[in-house]
């Protein structure tokens, strides 16, 4: 310990710190991945590409309108129906004492883990003279008619069924939060439970209600999967099926049309953001004290038919429709009624080793979900530091605007990804348009969000202390980033890299704009063969992704125990 | 180890003035504590000694080289300045041994020297053999140990610690207390101590320095701090004092005045340069006033027990005097004893210090 041996003296200059390099760089790249889509989109609103002419008659076309309207149908249609079911499921797993409510949790929240498309074909498999459910039963209707789920009604319900774990999830994290207090002073006043539920909770859980039903809302007005397998066969247009139709019918040279048409889509999403902003400061919602013992009612005899409701409930949304595609899957031509004796893996086998396309679409989603997930990761982990804890307008600004690419339709972000790589890059010379890049940086755009959010929230949690010992240890700047910040967000970055890649696995919205051939994703995939009338193909393949959702969603829940509360969504 | 300096430092949180014109001096081998109310600045002071925070006015010294002024910053890394944490800051995803050896591979260590190094810290501590366990399975004082092993391992030209006994129960805090005491004794250290407990700081440091909203308002040895503190703040905040009017007749020989305090006339001590002064604050401890009950001719000096507290061995009593209502003037009281609630008591005034007017 000898005196005075100080390292050096105080710099004369402030160092070029290599960490003012690294976050301009981080910087430059999450601005390109967030302000640059949205940006384009916006010029593409004040000045559309079609000089104004074309793109504005689109606009003035019967069709548009006649979409526009029925987009709007649907959507008020699918958030009622999730709303009703997400309340009633919230309630009853927040608030009673209803057993095995973790399994009941996750087997409701299943259908939205579950690509949209693959939500369509299986309830497909329920309904219609090829179900084979219905077959097993004798009650299949005679061949030749029509699906009744190839309607209006068939896409709300299907919506309502897919988007009900959004409200769900949404108003049982509020009420989880709610201090037990204030619904013992309410029963203390001589008030029944459901008076208690009616005047005092559900006014108080208004944010979140209002959070999670618009969040439903502008799902709804960007999903793509579920009216396309639905409402292209019964002719029932909506502005992301327009879209597609147009584009996919047309080639680019509609590109200023369907751009008009995404502005307009993506003005609708952005309404429905302005709305619930605008409804959260409407009243003081704080609530005072912690919810270290939630509230929770006992049933006492009612609690064998709550139970009984709420299985009923997971049984029609999510066994029922995946049982009817699973069989469908089996069975060794759609329409024959399955048994024990006729039933084959026939099909699985064809898809994946027969069929080039499904081969492709296997080999490309993997890469793009695994690629975006690490990119994302390498991107986020840095970034994440800095929004966290060198806080300031810009990067605030940027954390904000990196989530407008996956609030808006998926739709909408394709489009804005064509506008931005039809031509050439500059210096570079080649156009990422048609070939598998275009998908990966949409990708990057769409999800980014979905890492840096469940980072910089591991990162507020974590003690700025950890950080400063490891400083006054000596170590610099990459050392302990390398050494001690990062290693303890890893589990939080593991988590949101495993959503990227479960979303991103199964995507089909913004890839069935922008695949080409041999750039085939694994939606597109299955889409396509249900499109083409291979439904048991079609079906084989949706089962294959379902079971890698559900060992994926497994191995999140597994690293959720060592996870800041809330990132993943389906736990506690 | 190295001596500090602090001058004149100013650190503003916008236009908030955490530190307001602080200067310091610590010694070679000093053990300073800080003491302070919650909110005052304390912290902030320790994160600008280590370098988390840059000083917006003033300097500091370390040794002989200055780390800190308006425009130049050495970064925490490069000071060598340990910090002991309130939170300890162990890293959970490190055992004991990775977390005190950190420095040492930073420094580039090989591996034989480092566990070498590390097993030393860790007996200096008290705690061989813990090196594989894991933050999570130690108890609050083990944790505290290894954090200050950490600190030690580096050889750090000061330890800063920051309330590190803060989150430990009483007793553990008594035997952690002689741990630091004796370890600075034996390694000669200069420390600084931060706490808001006034018995933690006269018992460990050498010299403790008061701080009142960003400033310092006295540094002292402990035992000076008690018997002649500076401002009326010093003086509550420091022991059990209350503080009252009294009119100083004469001004300070041989650091005694004449004085009339609650009707009272004694004598007390003072600054050199006390002048007579109407009215000035006088700080009265428990032992400088003994009590009788009254009788009936006493008229001055005189007042009726508010608040009786049993404090195993004698009461602790608040007594609003006759002379001055509204105040309280707290007292001992030996057990056993016949006062009671509403009582009426007579004080002698034998000692007490004229706080200097401001
Ligand atoms: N980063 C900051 N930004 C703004 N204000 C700050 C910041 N850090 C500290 N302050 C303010 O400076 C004042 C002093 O804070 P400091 O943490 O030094 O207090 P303290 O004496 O350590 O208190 P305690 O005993 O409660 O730990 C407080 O009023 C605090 O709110
Ligand atoms: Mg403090």
């Amino acid at each position: 310990m000898a005196g005075g041996d100080v390292r050096a003296g105080a710099a004369r200059l402030r160092p070029p710190e290599p960490e003012i390099v690294l976050l301009a760089v981080l910087v430059g790249i999450t601005a390109f991945l967030s302000v640059v889509p949205v940006a384009r989109l916006v010029l593409e609103a004040a000045a559309p590409s079609g000089g104004g002419g074309p793109a504005v008659a689109v606009l003035t076309q019967p069709t548009t309108w006649v979409a526009a309207r029925q987009t709007l149908e649907v959507t008020i249609g699918g958030t009622v129906v999730a709303a009703i079911l997400g309340i009633v499921m919230a309630l009853l797993a927040a608030l009673t004492d209803v057993r095995a409510r973790p399994a009941l949790v996750f087997g409701f929240v299943l259908p939205l883990m579950i690509p949209p498309q693959v939500t369509a074909i299986a309830w497909l498999q329920v309904f219609g003279p090829s179900s084979p459910l219905l077959k097993m039963l004798d009650m299949a209707p005679p061949i030749g008619t029509r699906n009744p789920l190839y309607s209006r009604d068939g896409i709300i319900l299907l919506l309502g069924v897919h988007y009900a774990p959004l409200v769900f999830l949404t108003l049982r994290a509020g009420l989880r939060r709610l201090p037990r207090d204030f619904v013992e002073a309410a029963l203390a006043t001589g008030a029944s439970p459901l008076r208690v539920v009616t005047t005092i909770i559900m006014p108080m859980m208004r944010p979140p209600l209002v959070a999670g039903v618009i969040l439903t809302t502008v799902s709804c007005l960007g999903n793509f999967g579920i009216p396309a397998l639905l409402g292209i066969p019964g002719s029932y247009t909506v502005l992301t099926t327009l879209i597609y139709q147009r584009l996919a019918g047309l080639g680019p040279s509609v590109l200023a049309d369907v751009a008009a048409l995404s502005v307009l889509l993506g003005i609708l999403v952005l309404a429905g953001i302005a709305l619930q902003s605008w409804m959260l400061r409407q009243g003081d919602y704080r609530i005072a004290g912690t919810a270290d013992e939630p509230a929770r009612f006992e049933l006492g005899r009612w609690r064998v038919p709550a139970e009984l409701l709420g299985w009923l409930v997971v049984v029609f949304t999510f066994v029922l429709p995946m049982l009817a595609m699973v069989l469908t899957s089996l069975v060794p031509a759609y329409g024959v009624k399955l048994t024990a004796a006729n039933a084959t893996l026939d099909n699985y086998r064809y898809i994946i080793g027969a069929h080039g396309p499904t081969q492709r679409a296997f080999v490309n989603s993997f890469f793009l979900s695994v690629g975006a997930a690490l990119a994302l990761v390498a991107l986020c982990m840095p970034l994440g530091y800095f929004v966290a804890w060198r806080s300031n307008s810009l990067l605030r600004g940027l954390s904000f605007l990196a989530e407008i690419p996956y609030a808006l339709p998926g739709v909408v972000l394709a489009i804005a990804c064509i506008l931005l790589f039809l031509r050439p890059l500059p210096l570079l010379g080649f156009s990422l348009y048609n070939t598998v890049w275009i998908i990966f940086v949409a990708y990057l755009m769409r999800f980014l969000t979905l890492v840096l959010r469940p980072i910089v929230g591991a990162f507020q949690q974590l003690d700025r202390s950890y950080e400063e010992a490891a400083r006054m240890s000596g170590a610099g700047f990459a050392f302990r980033q390398r050494t001690v910040t990062l290693p303890m967000v890893a589990p939080a970055a593991a988590a949101g890299a495993l959503i990227v890649f479960l979303t991103a696995f199964n995507e089909l919205t913004v890839s069935a704009l922008l695949w080409s051939s041999g750039a085939e994703t694994l939606g597109v995939a299955v889409f396509s063969l249900e499109q083409g009338g291979d439904s048991t193909y079609a079906a084989a393949l949706a089962t294959l992704s379902v079971i890698v959702t559900i060992l994926l969603m497994i191995a999140a829940s597994a690293l959720g125990r060592r996870m800041p509360r809330g990132v993943v969504p389906w736990r506690d | 180890m190295a001596g500090l300096g602090l001058e004149r430092v100013v650190k503003q949180f916008g236009s908030f003035v955490a530190v307001n014109e602080v200067s310091l001096d610590i010694r070679d081998g000093e053990f300073l504590a800080v003491l302070g109310p919650s909110g005052c600045g304390k912290t902030t002071i320790l994160r600008l000694i280590a370098g988390f925070e840059r000083v917006s006015r003033g300097t500091i010294r370390l040794g002989e080289h200055v780390v800190s002024t308006e425009e130049e910053h050495m970064p925490p890394e490069r000071r060598r300045v340990g910090v002991v944490f309130q939170s300890y800051a162990l890293w959970p995803h490190m055992n004991v041994g990775e977390n005190v050896g950190y420095p040492l591979r930073v420094a580039g260590l090989r591996r034989e020297q480092r566990s070498r190094r590390v097993a030393q810290a860790l007996e200096t501590v008290g705690l061989t053999g813990f090196g594989d366990r894991r933050p999570a399975d130690l108890s609050g004082g083990q944790r505290q140990r290894v954090a200050l092993a950490r600190c030690l391992v580096m050889d750090p030209q000061i330890v800063l610690l920051d309330e590190p006994l803060a989150n430990l129960d009483t007793h553990l805090r008594g035997s952690m207390q002689r741990e630091f005491d004796e370890y600075h004794r034996r390694t000669g250290t200069t420390m600084l101590y931060i706490t808001h407990d006034q018995s933690e700081a006269m018992a460990l440091a050498d010299r403790v320095a008061v701080m009142s909203q960003g400033r310092v308002v006295q540094l002292a040895p402990p035992s000076q701090l008690y018997r002649e503190p500076a401002s009326r703040m010093v003086a509550e905040f420091v022991g059990q004092a209350s503080v009252v009017e009294g009119d100083v007749w004469t001004a300070a020989e041989a650091g005694r005045v004449r004085a009339r305090v609650l009707g009272r006339e004694c004598l007390l001590r003072a600054a050199p340069e006390q002048p007579p002064q109407q009215a000035a604050a006088i700080c009265l401890r428990p032992d400088d006033v003994s009590v009788r009950p009254a009788v009936a001719g006493d008229a001055a000096g005189t007042g009726i027990i508010r608040r009786m507290t049993y404090k195993g061995g004698y009461f602790s009593l608040e007594m609003e005097p006759v002379d001055a209502p509204g105040r309280m003037l707290k007292l001992n009281v030996q057990e056993p004893c016949s006062v009671e609630v509403g009582g009426r008591l007579a004080v002698d005034i034998r000692d007490g210090w004229v706080i200097p007017a401001a």
